[in-house]
């Protein structure tokens, strides 16, 4: 379905030019400021005459800022070209090369590339970030094809993609602990210069892809229309939709080539450019890369002006802190539909299973069989071991806690995530999905850096604290829309990479309590003591409890408001009553496992696949194969590179990121 | 890049330089470990042997350097490229990550000490389960590195039994120091930058105030020309202009293998690198690698390979 696009009156455009007429002036502005803080004024002159006074004044002139300026030029305009692409290919007025997963999976073929294939990268690094933005451009179309392209199933897999590469980048750097700094300083895109090579480089690649760019605008402009009327006009439609989107593709690989990732001016920029009235294509592929190079010259001068005061900020973090706030408000003004829903409530199969006592037994079987193993198979030096030649003390003291935690941490995701689903109506709403993970984290994250220590309460209060607000907001913003639930899911998204970005920042700003941070958010169960599991105990018991208590509710909600106020529900209360469940089990379950795993998701997935659908007896098949799914996790993350050890939540999201891939693949 | 330095082996020019007992004594403690895995072990079992893991490379490599050997150390293979002297037996353990040591292993080891690295206080109460455990001081907020990794040689030597090893080692790096020392007096260009070159080829880091490599090049008679801030471990990350800050020092970078390997390919075609006065002027030289957070041993590494690279510039200067 195509999107409704607003256009604005000529008055509303014109007032939009005093914005990057703004931008313009503070770019110059600050540019000005920082080169005459390099060199001054007066030396300009002789610094180009190659007379320079000072010769470490003119490098750093010459050579770090003039380049870097240029590639700011440079890699805005190709985004901002990527980002237009996209968006006239795909009809998706959200795509952009971060959005739709491109960067991310040219990241991750680069950050492999860098322990595993060196050579490769020496020969060609931009056909190392192509193959892995084909790659991931590739899985994310594959899964959006089925719902003919629809904005938010691509927005959605795109997210999902990006995180399973993060993922996957972090599971690299885990096993390779001295190469941390430098893969993490790629993904968050530094522009930072040595020289004009970089840049003598990347501009040919830029224009000549930006010429093919320029030869499909007249088939990219009839694809505004829809698929029947363009191809009656004589257009392929696959074919140069196809063609689009490899220009797109091969411009965000080339950009992450040369600078790492940097997200949202491929998004922003054609935003803008329809915004100043640019109405044709033709001129919107004029307008778009213009704007695009505009936005990354502020953001970039602006980054190294706050910089130079806090310590290097990298600008790709700097772009998605500023980014993510405008995809949200790019998100509620959209007017018309988002496209189809991914799996509605027609996809929630209200049929019965046979017998559900039977599936629940399974379920137990299960996850009494997953204990057994994490607690009784180990390795040690002599090969794997069983419970016979284990210490009762090793059992006890190292085993237990973890497996308990990852399991208390499974259960209580999944719990929440069943309840959001019930809530929502939306099966693929998931406390990691919608963002409160995420806002568990930033919770920490703020307390760890207001204070020096942090005890378990502390961190449970500041954690919950994260969570409601990013539940409460998430829902006045969606109030309106009664729970819409694409606009849910992707205000989830947008939040979940504000929060990426913060904690970006954060771990390359060189504080030492980023190292505490990274291991905690890769979701490890390492530091977990007996006595950090009983809190945990204490909410997973009374957030059952609390939902078992309002399980006719619960059967209830997901008939729609009118229904449930016939049915005598007083919804505001219900939802509140279940939000605050939702929030507390998050946050103490990310406090176990960190932000990453998707087993909120998952969990009630496979649950409602084997046929559970009344309330209790969801729950509880849920609860089971929670902490199922973690306890496995754990005990994989413990034995695939004995001694080394993958952080239980990295594995979970291993396993839950392309699970959700194939239920979005599933879902019409 | 030249590359013109030799390999270095423990004790190498020591018997050359000026005689002692002591030193001799040290020489042999080192290398009989070394060249005895098995018997070492053996003896391992004994109550005069306490049984160590060092999660702490600093520490472990003090130990190695008295000739009493760490039952296992994390992240092996990496510690045996960056402190490959003196080496470690062949049947070390290897414990993992250094961030997260694999603890149902360390508990199956049987151990008599545990040391730990001072950011990981935190984790002690975990470790005290398995064994007495109590953290290497490097680095704390006195900020002087150098006192601290002699003391935690002495520590070491106290801990098992062989102080007058320890006394004996302090003395053959203090001779050693002497000796470099009095080689490097007519250096032309006593200014060095200690660098590790970032692969993203645009920065560095430099070591500086607060680290034990400002100290050593300090007690070599040569300038450190980094003097500005750096961070709790005592280096900083600069761009690559800021090397052209001391005209006339000389910058030597470590070879840390591939990511030294991409930092150079990247180099190779940078204006600006070879605009720096050092580069120009051919003052760039890659010396093998050393550990900056590690020992006395990692120190007195450091001291001959900075040492030998000054003395092959100048050679070639002339």
């Amino acid at each position: 379905m195509p999107v409704t696009v607003v256009r604005p009156r000529t008055a509303q455009a014109f007032a939009f030019w005093t914005v990057p007429v703004l931008l313009c002036l503070m770019a110059v502005g600050l540019t000005l400021h920082a080169l005459d803080a390099t060199a001054p004024f007066s030396r300009w002159g002789r610094i180009v005459q190659g007379q320079p006074p000072d010769i470490v004044q003119a490098l750093i002139f010459t050579q770090v800022a003039l380049p870097r300026l240029a590639m700011s030029w440079l890699v805005g305009a190709a985004l901002g070209l990527a980002g237009l692409l996209f968006q006239q290919a795909l009809r998706n007025p959200l795509a952009d090369p971060a959005t739709i997963g491109v960067s991310s999976g040219a990241y991750l073929a680069m950050a492999a590339a860098t322990l595993y294939a060196p050579w490769l990268l020496a020969w060609s690094a931009e056909a190392v970030a192509l193959a892995g933005g084909i790659a991931a451009c590739a899985l994310v179309m594959a899964v959006a094809r089925r719902s003919q392209f629809s904005t938010i199933n691509i927005i959605l897999a795109g997210l999902i993609v990006s995180l399973f590469c993060g993922a996957a980048a972090g599971a690299l750097t885990v096993l390779n602990h001295d190469y941390l700094l430098s893969l993490f300083i790629w993904q968050t895109g530094s522009l930072a210069q040595n020289g004009w090579q970089k840049v003598s480089h990347a501009w040919p690649q830029f224009a000549v892809l930006a010429v093919c760019a320029r030869m499909l605008l007249r088939p990219l402009t009839l694809l505004s229309l829809d698929d029947a009327r363009a191809t009656s006009l004589g257009i392929h439609v696959s074919r140069v939709r196809a063609g689009a989107i490899a220009l797109g593709v091969a411009l965000s690989a080339a950009s992450v080539a040369v600078v790492g990732v940097i997200g949202f001016i491929g998004l922003m920029a054609p935003h803008f450019a329809q915004m100043l009235g640019a109405r044709t294509l033709g001129s919107r592929m004029i307008a778009a890369p213009l704007l695009g190079a505009l936005l990354l010259w502020t953001t970039d001068q602006a980054v190294q002006a706050v910089g130079a005061t806090t310590g290097a900020i990298p600008t790709g973090s700097a772009c998605a802190l500023i980014g993510a706030p405008i995809l949200l408000w790019l998100l509620f003004r959209q007017r018309g539909g988002l496209g189809s829903r991914p799996g509605a409530m027609d996809a929630m199969p209200l049929q019965r299973a046979l017998r559900p006592r039977g599936v629940l037994a399974l379920c137990g079987l299960a996850c009494a069989a997953s204990l057994v193993i994490g607690l009784g198979l180990g390795r040690g030096l002599s090969g794997w071991t069983w419970l016979g030649d284990t210490a009762w003390e090793t059992v006890l003291d190292w085993r237990l806690p973890r497996v308990a935690a990852a399991g208390v941490a499974g259960a209580m995701l999944a719990m929440a995530g069943a309840l959001l689903q019930r809530l929502t109506g939306n099966p693929l709403a998931s406390p990691e999905v919608l963002g409160i993970s995420s806002g568990a984290s930033l919770g920490i994250i703020v307390v760890l850096l207001l204070t020096a220590t942090l005890g378990t309460p502390g961190m449970l209060m500041a954690a919950s604290a994260g969570a409601l607000a990013t539940l409460i907001a998430v829902v006045a913003l969606n109030w309106r829309s009664e729970f819409s639930p694409e606009r849910l899911l992707l205000a989830g998204a947008a939040l979940s990479t504000l929060f990426s970005a913060c904690a970006a920042f954060l771990l390359t700003s060189g504080d030492p309590r980023a190292i505490t941070l990274l291991t905690w958010m890769s979701g490890s169960t390492y530091r977990v003591t007996a006595a950090a599991i009983v809190p945990g105990c204490l909410v997973l018991i009374l957030g059952c409890a609390g939902a078992l208590a309002g399980r006719r509710w619960l059967a209830i909600m997901p008939l729609g408001a009118a229904s449930s106020r016939a049915l005598g529900v007083h919804v505001t209360f219900a939802r509140l009553y279940f939000l605050l469940i939702i929030a507390v089990a998050t946050a103490s379950a990310t406090i176990l496992v960190g932000p990453l795993s998707f087993v909120g998701l998952l969990a009630p997935h496979m649950v409602r696949s084997l046929g559970l659908s009344r309330p209790p007896a969801m729950l509880a098949g849920a609860l089971l194969l929670g902490s199922t799914i973690m306890m496995l996790a754990d005990w994989i993350g413990r034995m695939v590179v004995f001694p080394w050890q993958i952080p239980a939540g990295l594995v979970a999201m291993l396993v839950g990121g392309p699970s959700f891939l194939w239920f979005l693949w599933r879902s019409k | 890049m030249l590359n013109r330095i030799v390999s270095y082996l423990p004790g190498q020019n020591i018997s050359a330089s000026a005689s002692g007992a002591r030193r001799r004594l040290c020489l042999s403690l080192a290398a009989g470990a070394a060249l005895m895995p098995m018997p070492a072990r053996l003896l391992a079992h004994t109550a005069s042997r306490p049984r160590i893991a060092c999660i702490d490379w600093a520490a472990a490599e003090s130990l190695a350097w008295l000739g009493h050997m760490p039952v296992a150390v994390p992240d092996l293979a990496v510690y045996r490229q960056w402190l490959p002297e003196p080496p470690l037996p062949r049947n070390t353990i290897d414990l993992g990550s250094r961030g997260e040591p694999n603890l149902e292993l360390l508990a199956s080891l049987n151990l008599d000490r545990i040391l730990v690295s001072s950011w990981q206080a935190g984790m002690l109460p975990l470790f005290l389960k398995i064994a007495p455990a109590e953290a290497a001081v490097v680095f704390d907020s006195r900020r002087e590195p150098y006192a601290n990794i002699r003391l935690l040689l002495i520590r070491m030597g106290r801990m098992t039994g062989r102080e007058h090893a320890a006394h004996a080692c302090l003395a053959v790096f203090d001779d050693e120091m002497e000796r470099l020392r009095g080689a490097l007096d007519d250096v032309a260009h006593p200014s060095v930058y200690i660098a590790v070159l970032h692969e993203n080829g645009a920065q560095a880091f430099v070591y500086g105030h607060g680290s034990w490599v400002d100290a050593v090049v300090r007690r070599l008679g040569l300038r450190n020309a980094w003097t500005a801030r750096t961070s709790f471990y005592g280096n900083s990350l600069i761009g690559i202009s800021e090397l052209a800050a001391v005209p006339d020092a000389m910058i030597l970078y470590l070879d840390q293998g591939g990511r030294t390997d991409r930092a150079e390919a990247l180099l190779r075609d940078s204006t600006l690198w070879h605009s720096l006065p050092a580069v120009a002027a051919k003052r760039v030289a890659k010396i093998p690698s050393f550990y900056a957070l590690g020992g006395m041993a990692s120190a007195l590494r450091c001291a001959r390979l900075v040492a030998d690279a000054a003395l092959a510039m100048r050679k070639r200067a002339r």
